[in-house]
This record gives structure tokens, sequence and C-alpha cells, in this order.
């Protein structure tokens, strides 16, 4: 079996054991990676998302206003951010935050042997190192995003206020009235999806790298291609599928 | 050719039987298509140092991974305790394993956490102590190899000898059965590697610990090993395995040549 597939055999393996209350790892070591990979994360998820929302109330608006309807920028902002794009978003940012930081980290402890040094004392690499890191970015990502949504659907504001003639009240009612529990939903199972991908991508190339500085490199830009790869792959996809089912 | 000695002369005393902690049988070795080595056998008996020598890319390095149990061998196989060291089941190598004390080339400690840290996560993680009693036994250890005050120092911080002995004392950690030591003295100065020899020494003599090391140092192995194994670069397998003094005098002509010319370096 090649290395990266046993990477997920044994990714499987930890994970039902931690179930089985048969972990490595500690609470203080998720709430490490939650700190590190939250609130640093924060301002470039707030100015991407944001300028994200203005770009897309300002392409609506100028669509909608040829048929008279810009004052639906609101819901195409609002529906666009929660349901794809601060999903989309943040999970582009933290591939290379995150997964980078993930692969490097864990390059660099393969290259010095530290890797080797845990696997001797009989302590599973994966359940101290990689769960963690999972469990933490499943517990950020979806604030990130939806604090990623909010920002974007301010941004959106300004277009629609400033340059489509729609007032506040007006832009939030269509906002509120836009957002529903199914967008809130699949936003929310598609977060969670992309942090898997990026903890995977990351600790997977990571713990793969080779011995040398130059391995560690490479590990880190094959985990940022990686990543961002696979979280396209799954917006398509997911997209394609609850449009399919009727969502 | 293996010109190994019939019989060990390693005796650590007059009372102890030759008990094999470690057996190696029939061990082969490949990698990408390449022999690294070739029908090793030997055996590692309880109390003893034993010495693998050799000259760069014969494969000492790559024997002790075997050892460690980081690497399967393509044939042959490794008993420790009576028992294979290479299974399937990684929950019983994971077992196994634990009683194997470790000390890689460059020390390896892990390097986000202090060197107190390095000795007590696997006292927490394996032994399951209190964090108290973790951080007493990480002093205590750390004292063996004198290093008392690295105890809140991040490895980072050490020079490259206090690296080597915070990682024995990381070695040490759980009292192991057996240790590995790789090169122990690459890239000391002669005094640092002296103290670690001397070290070494202590351990084996007042611990009854069991030492496998690789080494080029000759000075080292003159001065601490009961047993040298000499692995040919060129047959890729052992071609002696004796007392380093006894290998000095009768050895085969290429281990004589390497001994004498090690030790005048």
């Amino acid at each position: 079996m090649q290395p990266r597939q046993r990477f997920l055999r044994d990714l499987l393996a930890a994970t039902w054991n931690a179930l089985r209350g048969r972990r490595w790892f500690g609470w203080r070591e998720v709430l490490q990676h939650i700190d590190e990979t939250g609130p640093r994360s924060l301002p470039i998820v707030a100015l991407t998302c944001g300028l994200v929302g203005l770009m897309l109330a300002y392409m609506g608006g100028a669509q909608l206003g040829r048929i008279g309807a810009q004052t639906y920028v609101a819901d195409i902002v609002t529906v666009g951010m929660v349901r794809e794009l601060a999903g989309l978003m943040t999970g582009i940012i933290l591939a290379g935050r995150v997964s980078a930081t993930f692969a490097a980290h864990l390059g660099a402890m393969t290259a010095n042997e530290e890797i080797d040094a845990l696997k001797v004392f009989g302590i599973d690499p994966i359940g101290y190192l990689v769960l963690p890191r999972l469990i933490a970015l499943m517990v950020v990502f979806p604030f990130l995003m939806a604090f990623g949504a909010v920002v974007g659907m301010l941004a959106g504001w300004v277009p629609a206020v400033l340059s489509y003639g729609a007032n506040s009240a007006e832009y939030v009612a269509h906002s509120l009235r836009a957002i529903n529990f199914t967008h809130v939903s699949i936003g929310g199972f598609k977060g969670l999806l992309y942090a898997v991908l990026l903890a995977l991508a990351g600790c997977r190339e990571g713990l793969n790298a080779g011995r040398s500085a130059q391995a560690v490199g490479i590990a880190t830009t094959r985990a940022v291609v990686l990543a961002l790869v696979w979280i396209v792959a799954a917006a398509c996809g997911s997209t394609v599928v609850f449009t399919l089912l009727g969502y | 050719m293996t010109t190994a000695l019939p019989t060990p002369s390693f005796v650590p005393s007059a009372q102890t039987p030759l008990i094999p902690l470690m057996q190696v049988v029939d061990l082969s070795v490949h990698a990408s298509g390449k022999l690294i080595l070739h029908h090793l056998n030997f055996e590692v008996y309880r109390g003893e140092v034993l010495a693998i020598v050799g000259a760069s890319g014969s494969g000492k390095s790559t024997l002790l991974r075997h050892l460690m149990g980081l690497a399967t061998p393509a044939s042959g196989h490794i008993d420790y305790h009576g028992k294979r060291l290479h299974s399937n089941d990684a929950h019983a190598m994971a077992e196994q394993r634990r009683t194997l004390g470790v000390m890689f080339q460059n020390g390896a400690l892990w390097s986000s956490m202090s060197v107190g840290d390095n000795i007590a996560l696997p006292l927490r993680l394996l032994a399951g102590l209190p964090a108290e009693e973790c951080a007493r036994r990480a002093r205590h250890k750390l004292s063996l190899v004198g290093l008392t005050d690295a105890h809140d120092v991040m490895p980072a911080a050490l020079s490259g000898g206090m690296r080597k002995r915070a990682a024995l004392a990381r070695a040490l950690a759980l009292d192991p059965d057996l240790l590995l030591l790789d090169e122990p003295g690459s890239g000391l100065d002669p005094v640092s590697a002296a103290q670690l020899d001397e070290l070494i020494e202590h351990l084996q003599r007042d611990l009854g610990t069991t030492i496998v090391m690789v080494t080029h140092d000759m000075h080292s192995v003159f001065s601490v090993a009961d047993r040298m194994l000499f692995i040919d670069e060129h047959d890729r397998t052992m071609t002696a395995l004796a007392p380093p003094k006894d290998l000095l005098v009768s050895g085969p002509e290429r281990v004589r040549t390497f001994l004498q010319y090690g030790r005048s370096v």
C-alpha cells in the first residue's frame, strides 16, 4: 500500500480509536491549534470575503438593473455568500495559511526524525499530530465562514445603496428574507467538508515529506495545490449534487 | 565472507548467563532494487554494549532503523524479547517498541516543546503519570545526563552536545531494556564525546542497560563496547563480531586496517 493511501487508512483507525476513548492528544493541543488557525485568520478572511461581496453586488446589480430588479442585489449577495462563496474563499485563504503551515510543520518534523521518535515510543503520529489539527479546523472553519459571509453581505450593502439606489432597510429585509435553513445547512456542510480536505492535504503531505529542507518545501507546495484543487472540486461537485437534488 | 567468532566473547559477569535480548536472523534489506544488507545473523545479549561499525554507506544506520522497528526487512526477521519485532499488528508492534530507547543522530527532540516536556511526553501518554510525577521523573533523567538546569529550555537553545544528552535522557524516559544509539559522538568535541562515553559506561555498568550503538568513533568503540559488529561495504554483510581488542589483533585484515586507522585518527 502506498504511503498516501496508508495515511487515510491510519487516519480512519486513529479516529475510530479516539471515538472509543483511546486518543493520543489532549484538548489543550486542540485549543492551541484553534488559536493558531482561527483568530489569526480573521483579518484576511474578512478582507477577501468583503471584496468578493462587493464584487458580487456590483456585478449582480449591473445585470439585475437591465430588468429593473436592482433591489434583489441583497438576495444574490446573501445566498451567494452563505451558500457558496464565503466557504470557498475561506477555504482558499486557509489552504495558503493553514494547510501550508501543517505541511511545513509536519514536514520539518519528518525531516528531523521527530516523527520517527514518536513511532519508536509507540505513539501514533496520526493520532497525536493529525487528529487535533483536523478537529481544530473543523471547529474553526464554520465560524470563519460565517464571519466571512456576514462581512461579504455588509460589503454588498455599499454598492447596493450607493450605486443601485436601494435603501438600507430594504437591503436588510431582502437579505433576511433570502436566507433560510437550507442555504445555511448547505453552506455549513460545505464548510466542514473543506475543513477536512484542508487538514488532510496539509497533514498528509507533511507526514510523507522527504528528509531534506527541499523536500519540506515540495511538501508544502503540494499541500497548498492539493488543498486548492480538492476544495474547488468539492465545491463544484457539491453544488451540482445539491442542485440536482432540488436544494 | 563472514568470519564471526562461533561463540560470543562477551561475558557480563561470572554469574550472569548470556541471555539474548534481540536476535537478528538472516536479515536482508533492499532499497530501490539495490541490496543494502545481506543475510545478517547476530544476537544482542542482555547487559552488553554492542558497537556496529563499518564504512560510510555500509548500511549501519539502515540496520539500526530495522532494529528500531521503523523499517521492515525484505527477508529474515528480528526477535526482541522472544517475539517478532515486525508484525502486521500495529498495536503489538507499538507495545514491543515501548521497551526500546532510541537516541537519533541529530537528537530528534520535539522542537515545539521544552526539554522537560520532551521527556515527560512519553511518561504522560504511555505510563499515564500525573503532570507533577512526569516533571519529577524528567528532572531525574536530566540529572542522569548532567543537564539538571535544562528542564525548561527549548531544544533550539541547546548546543550539539547538550542536545545529544537531552535526547539520551528522553531515550531513558521509560527505563528501556535496550538502548539504540545512532552515532552518539558525531559532531561533538573530544571532551563532550568522552563525557558521553562515560555516560554510556555508567548506564551499562550501574543500570544494567543493554546498548547497541552505531558509530565511526573508534575511541568510543574501544572504551565502551563489549563487542563490535563490522559490516563490510562490499559484501554488505557482517564480516566480524567479537570484542574490538580481539579484532584488532586477530580479526580479518580489512577490519584490522579499519580499526588501526580509526584509532590513529
